[in-house]
């Protein structure tokens, strides 16, 4: 071999040694680090107020608190339950229109802004009660009249008429009802978005664009330091790298495909990793536009119900669907349950009464109609479902697949016929209500929420048995106004109840969060998360 | 000389103010509302307008656009709709890593497919073009996002010998570089390998390479002094495109390697109708574009004296 030959070889050979001693991580990790997968490609706004992405509220939930929350890993709203955060305890009055919270003292905020006071909880209301803000969380605040500060650890909300739901509404963690420091905000300004500053266990260090933020233990946390130094929330959106990475080590919690199959390849790769669902996850209905023949005939609309399977999506889905019996989750907070639902509104599945139906009505060959669906997977494939079940009993569903921006605005143009619908809630009745069946909420007026099907304005309103219970006191009577409202929905039935799309992550098997994540958003809290020896 | 640089200069800059105007009236032809893709499907009707009417979209079309060219002029791209961060910054903290994960796996590439592409013409119809080629073939026909999970499972899962995902300390860091840019350079090789080949094989059989060989010159200055430096204008016009290409087609390979870049971001804000970020990015990008191509003329003059005076 000629001389240059050989010197190229060892050179070569020499860069691959050395390229291969030189791999390293690459990032200098704490003792003690967690590596938490975000699904998003950045961030949206770490403000509370203008978070608009699961993603965002995840990293919310390290950094700030709220004035009182549901025990620990739940959504349970009942109000006897409430634990203190910020608020030590507090005094509601009578009618519920009171709701006076005395804070704690000496809780600081992160990076020297002093402590937390009750101006801090005025403020961070009243900003987003301010429509120029731009924050999508103020409408769950409409119900305040004032708020206003006692003495400097003491705040009263008062509201415009009686709410006994008040708190599940506007006080318990997340959606904008974390309390942020009014000095910091106002100097940061926008940037208070990429750099937040809370009272939460884990206070901001750095932010890498489209890689990581990390957050490092607030040594002053009221309720004790973190035992992890640092988390690490990594900005991953692709499903197959995040995948990759916890299999690697790389990542200690990831979620990922929503399919068994997914679940069954984590269990094979790292068999001990602990698989978490929370209930209930995603609500997925289906809105029956009642402007739309034939769909504003209620004998259509049961046809509709009697002709799909439910059970078909826990036997394809198992732990990744959940069962909706009716518009309102069976964990919500005043929710009909099961048992109390008589036999003839919980529509169990019967083609040849849904034939009987169409034919009552004037469609004994069934019907064609054409529905706007969005491309993204979940959404299309249960329509997909949907779509051959209701072929069975003689509907046809010319389904026109848009992009899920597209369809979002179109579905707001009222363009939507069957109108189905994946999203989270705050958990009890009277939001879900509000939100997707009173009259205030139909799509086209100006103080439209989610109400697709129009009902309120058509085909039945339960507005006022809503409004009775929400400011009624008796709590026995106040859950009896809300049952008989979820009735007389499934008796109109104006929107179908799909099922629960619980949310699913895994987390390496050496993780103890310290609770138990039962019900949730999605996210979890990392306040006493630790590695356990095995 | 001269002449041919001012021409080539006038074309590039209505290129780019056609194509930024083209941008700007497309995006506001794509169904979907941005204001309701910022906010998330949660707002009231009442919110989306407001938002709506802070960010100027409200306003009468040519207004708008009236302002997007004041913008350019200044040098000022405005925010972004989603997260309100300047649009400058985002694009220029972004472009370093396709810059380099492009130049990466360029020099890949070329490294790889000119001389593979050579040898193979070398040696037509012998065992060594047949096994060039039949790679070559085999390795064009794989998608680049499978190409790269193949390699984050064996190179950074398996081997352990490169850090898995991200972009490391900056974008020259060549262990989050070297994945990403072999797995996009050999399938650039791949591509070149075979346009070499081609042209190679073309220039071969011309007469003045007969003449040069009839008139006793070696066969590696033949190669390299007549053969190579015709070849090289179909292949420098190759690279020219593929390079383009590079530049707002990583898409897959940053979400495959999770790696910062152009294309995550530009497909996530049309995702997001991010009006302003597209518009700026595809201004940053054109910019980009059309000096590639005014560089790669410029070569061809410096390649083949024809083109200056043609």
């Amino acid at each position: 071999m000629r001389i240059w030959g050989s010197k190229l070889l060892l050179a070569a050979a020499t860069a691959i040694v050395l390229t291969g001693t030189a791999m390293t991580t690459g990032v200098a990790l704490a003792q003690e680090t967690l590596n938490i997968r975000l699904g998003a490609r950045d961030i949206g706004s770490l403000d509370p107020a203008l978070t608009k992405t699961g993603d965002d509220e995840t990293v919310a939930l390290q950094v700030f608190n709220s004035l009182v929350a549901p025990p620990r890993g739940t959504l349970d709203l009942a109000l006897e339950n409430l634990q203190p955060q910020l608020a030590e305890r507090w005094e509601i009055s009578e009618d519920r229109t009171e709701w006076t919270f005395y804070l704690r003292p000496g809780v600081k905020w992160h990076k020297g802004y002093g402590e937390v006071s009750a101006e801090d909880v005025k403020f961070s209301y009243e900003r987003q009660m301010d429509p120029a803000l731009g924050g999508v969380h103020g409408a769950s605040f409409k119900d305040i009249a004032s708020i206003e500060v006692i003495d400097p650890l003491t705040v009263k909300f008062k509201l415009h008429s009686p709410n006994a739901f008040f708190h599940g509404q506007a006080l318990t963690p997340g959606f904008g009802r974390f309390i942020v420091p009014k000095k910091a905000v106002e100097e940061l300004g926008d940037q208070f978005g990429f750099a937040p500053v809370g009272s939460g266990p884990f206070e901001f260090a750095e932010y890498r664009p489209q890689d990581r933020v990390v957050l490092k233990a607030f040594d002053d946390y009221f309720l004790g330091r973190p035992p992890m130094d640092e988390l690490h929330l990594r900005y991953i959106p692709d499903n197959n790298a995040g995948t990759i990475a916890f299999i690697a080590g790389e990542l200690d919690t990831t979620g990922g495909d929503r399919t068994p199959e997914w679940v069954a390849s984590i269990e094979a790769a790292v068999p001990d990793a602990q698989i978490i669902t929370l209930q209930p996850g995603s609500l997925q209905f289906l809105h029956f536009n009642m402007n739309v023949e034939p769909l504003d005939d209620v004998r259509v609309r049961q046809a509709i119900a009697y002709a799909i399977d439910q059970s078909v999506w826990s036997e394809v889905f198992g732990v990744l669907s959940g069962p909706l019996p009716s518009i309102v989750p069976a964990t919500f907070f005043g929710a009909l349950q099961p048992e109390d639902t008589p036999e003839d509104l919980r529509y169990e599945y019967n083609p040849e009464r849904a034939k009987e139906l169409l034919a009552e009505s004037g469609y004994p060959d069934g019907f064609s109609m054409d529905v706007i669906i969005s491309e993204r997977d979940d959404y299309l494939t249960n329509m997909l479902m949907v779509q051959d079940m209701l072929r069975q009993v003689g509907i046809n569903l010319n389904l026109q697949v848009q992009d899920h921006a597209s369809y979002h605005a179109n579905i707001r143009e009222n363009k939507g016929t069957i109108v189905e619908l994946s999203t989270a809630i705050a958990p009890g009745a009277p939001a879900v209500i509000n939100e997707f069946l009173s009259e205030a909420a139909a799509v086209g007026k100006p103080s439209a929420l989610r109400n697709f099907s129009h009902y309120g304005e058509v085909g039945g309103n339960v507005d006022d048995l809503v409004t009775q219970a929400v400011a009624e006191t008796d709590t026995e009577k106040q859950m009896e106004l809300l049952r008989e409202a979820q009735l007389q929905i499934l008796r109109d039935m104006p929107v179908y109840p799909l099922q629960t799309a619980p949310l699913l992550s895994v987390m390496q098997g050496d993780i103890d969060l310290g609770y138990e994540p039962v019900g949730g958003f999605g996210q979890h809290e990392f306040a006493t998360a630790r590695r356990v020896s095995e | 000389m001269l002449r041919f640089v001012l021409k080539r200069s006038a074309d590039a800059i209505l290129t780019a103010f056609l194509v930024f105007s083209f941008v700007f009236f497309a995006m506001r032809l794509l169904p979907g509302d941005p204001v309701i893709a910022m906010l998330g499907d949660q707002a009231s009707a009442e919110t989306i307008e407001n938002v709506r009417r802070s960010l100027g979209l409200d306003k009468p079309i040519f207004v708008q656009y009236g302002e997007f060219l004041w913008g350019l002029l200044n040098f000022d791209l405005g925010t972004s709709l989603i997260n309100r961060a300047a649009v400058t910054e985002t694009m220029m903290r972004n472009l370093p890593y396709t810059i380099a994960l492009t130049i990466a796996s360029t020099i890949i590439g070329v490294l790889v497919g000119i001389p593979l592409g050579v040898l193979s013409a070398m040696k037509a119809g012998k065992a060594a073009d047949h096994v060039t080629r039949l790679t070559s073939f085999f390795g064009s026909a794989l998608p680049d996002f499978y190409l790269g999970v193949l390699f984050l499972l064996l190179f950074g899962l398996t081997l352990r010998w490169f850090p898995l995902l991200g972009g490391g300390e900056n974008a020259f860091d060549l262990r989050y570089l070297a994945m990403p840019a072999l797995t996009l350079g050999l399938l650039k090789g791949f591509g070149m390998m075979r346009l070499t080949r081609t042209a190679v094989l073309d220039v071969s059989g011309r007469d003045y390479v007969r003449t040069a060989e009839a008139l006793g010159m070696t066969r590696q200055n033949v190669i390299w002094r007549h053969i190579f430096r015709n070849a090289l204008l179909p292949v420098t016009t190759h690279l020219s495109l593929s390079t383009i290409a590079t530049l707002g087609g990583t898409i897959a390979i940053e979400l495959v390697f999770n790696r910062p870049g152009v294309g995550q971001l530009l497909v996530g804000a049309v995702t997001s109708r991010d009006y302003t970020l597209i518009q700026g990015g595809i201004v940053i990008l054109s910019v980009l574009v059309v000096a590639i191509n005014f560089l790669t003329d410029l070569l061809y003059a410096v390649i083949d004296p024809r083109v200056r005076t043609a």
